[in-house]
């Protein structure tokens, strides 16, 4: 190693020992590690619960996350919405299930055998997901 | 004067040190968005920027100044007769091209391994479509990867080392 690259290290070095004066390394470490363990919380849930109410099935919607939601599909044999919904920040929306054939999906249901897509949207991402009701 | 070419390199090291701005950006917008390059780093996750990134462009801050020492020090050298390269920008900018092709193992071969089927298309500069699945759910979003000014300017600063190198002036 020559000695200009010595004397890089050296300058490398007094500006670390510079910056550590200069700035308040301790809480930019204290707020960074905050930031980094309360992320997972940013991306809450999407609460879903069904109502019977007057002869429709409707899907309340719990938004708590911090960005929209838009509810593309949640479809089954028996069952779509009519149109995508999109739930905003911090609040709850209710939808109408449209169903095509209520005895067969109730049927299904108690069996524990519907099969449920459903298809969200949010921050860019498209997710598309299988459950068994 | 000799050595001209390896003189234009070594002040296009320090020039390219002193710029500040990032050579690449990826992300898929909203979720997540990174901008970097040899000095200087950004990350941001749901619209907020992470702050334990700052701590990791203090280092790079000094890295900065490592850059432009070495090369002056070098340039000295060089107006005294005696020739001595520093191809670190040359290297740093041609690799760059691994970062896209890095991300691009690991999402399409390493992630499948613990459980996420990954579709992640091979691209370097561009918008694709990303998709993987996790037990029942699939999620697709779509990736950017693009290269800023200050990255072609940086390729041109290692392609003058690279000239320097091989025509040995």
């Amino acid at each position: 190693m020559d000695i200009a690259k010595v004397i890089g290290v050296i300058v490398f070095i007094s500006i670390i020992i510079i910056e550590i004066f200069v700035l308040n390394v301790n809480e930019m470490l204290t707020q960074g590690i905050y930031q980094l363990t309360s992320l997972p919380n940013a991306l809450k849930n999407l609460y879903f619960k069904f109502y019977y109410y007057k002869g429709d099935l409707i899907l309340c919607a719990n938004n708590q996350n911090n960005f929209s939601i838009t509810i593309y599909n949640i479809s089954g044999k028996y069952t779509y919405i009519k149109y995508p919904q999109t739930v905003l920040p911090h609040t709850m929306k209710n939808i109408t299930i449209v169903v095509t054939n209520w005895n067969k999906f109730i049927k299904s249901y108690e069996n524990n055998s519907y099969n449920l897509t459903t298809k969200l949207g949010f921050l860019g991402l498209n997710v598309t997901s299988y459950s068994v009701i | 004067m000799m050595y001209k070419l390896t003189i234009a390199s070594l002040i296009s090291n320090i020039i390219i040190a002193l710029l500040p701005f990032y050579w690449w950006y990826y992300g898929t917008g909203n979720l997540i968005e990174v901008a970097d390059s040899p000095f200087m780093l950004n990350i941001i996750f749901i619209g907020s920027q992470l702050e334990i990134i700052q701590i990791v462009n203090l280092f790079l801050l000094a890295f900065r100044f490592y850059v432009i020492v070495v090369s002056g020090i070098y340039i000295y050298y060089v107006i005294r007769g005696q020739k001595k390269t520093y191809g670190l920008i040359f290297w740093t900018s041609y690799l760059y091209i691994l970062d896209p092709i890095v991300f691009y193992i690991i999402f399409n071969y390493l992630f499948p391994l613990i459980g996420y089927g990954f579709h992640y298309p091979f691209f370097i500069i561009g918008k694709e479509k990303v998709d993987f699945t996790y037990q029942n759910t699939l999620i697709s979003t779509i990736v950017y990867s693009y290269p800023s000014l200050a990255y072609w300017i940086s390729l041109a600063a290692g392609t003058i080392y690279l000239a320097s190198r091989i025509f040995k002036r």
